[in-house]
């Protein structure tokens, strides 16, 4: 997590955004994790090149949503909302909705949160893809393009399988965005 | 679940035969840790502590503390980017 950390230093104000709308997106969809899939979602609900990118192939952000979330839910990704992470704890005699409570209290709603989405390894990867992308183009900075790559990058991936099932031509979106990076 | 019950509890999970139910108690609470430390930390930093005292504190060095909290603060605009 510590190279994640180090990367996002170099990530585009909108690039940011994205990946607080992943963390939502999982969130959302009761997942503890942050996978391609969400970043996915989290580029699609974000402006910039990325979101221009997927919506000039016709990527629409609910259908994305939906069918993230069907795939999702059909390979078995428990949409637990930190109840089996809750329950765990619980058994060792901690009360995680009581640390909650009082953590809101002393520092502010929303403060704590557990289990808090982290990135899986495929979107460590993603992360990792898009920042080699910025390297080859010369680019200091990431932004949601590369991004859009890095989740494009790893054949076969969920994220992809979305696309590929909504009948969008993911060569095609790849070269729109590795355009689109190369003029930005 | 009482008071009482709790510690014979912990300690039936943490020392449970079955690897998977060890692990997850494992999971479950570095994941508490990791979560009500960077809670501390961004109070510390709140309430004007440096990253040496914060250091101090948790018995780690300047240099482990900054890299895995600074980053993160910065991204999410809790910490001016020049620091």
């Amino acid at each position: 997590m510590t190279e994640v950390t180090t990367i996002y230093d170099r990530f585009t104000p909108l690039a940011k955004r994205a990946i607080v709308g992943a963390r939502d997106a999982a969130v959302f969809l009761g997942h503890d994790f942050i996978g391609t899939e969400h970043l996915l979602i989290g580029l699609a609900l974000t402006a910039g090149l990325a979101s221009e990118a997927l919506r000039a192939h016709g990527a629409e952000l609910t259908a994305l949503q939906s069918e993230a979330a069907h795939r999702m839910s059909a390979r078995g990704v428990a949409a637990t909302h930190g109840q089996a992470a809750a329950d765990a704890l619980s058994t060792l005699g901690i009360d995680v909705g009581e640390i909650r409570r009082r953590a809101d209290a002393s520092f502010g709603t929303g403060s704590f949160q557990f289990p808090r989405p982290a990135f899986s390894l495929s979107a460590k990867q993603a992360v990792k893809a898009s920042l080699e992308q910025a390297r080859a183009a010369g680019q200091e900075q990431i932004g949601t393009e590369h991004l859009l790559l890095g989740v494009l990058a790893a054949e076969g991936d969920p994220a992809i399988q979305v696309l590929t099932a909504l009948g969008i031509d993911v060569a095609a979106l790849r070269q729109t965005a590795l355009s689109r990076l190369l003029e930005g | 679940m009482t008071d009482r019950k709790a510690p014979a509890a912990l300690a039936a999970q943490v020392t449970d035969k079955d690897p998977a139910v060890g692990l997850r108690a494992v999971l479950e609470l570095r994941r508490l840790l990791e979560e009500l430390e960077r809670l501390h930390v961004d109070n510390a930093r709140a309430e004007g502590w440096s990253w040496q005292a914060i250091a101090e504190a948790l018995q780690v060095s300047r240099q482990s503390v900054h890299e895995k909290h600074a980053a993160r603060r910065k991204v999410t605009g809790l910490e001016k980017t020049h620091d």
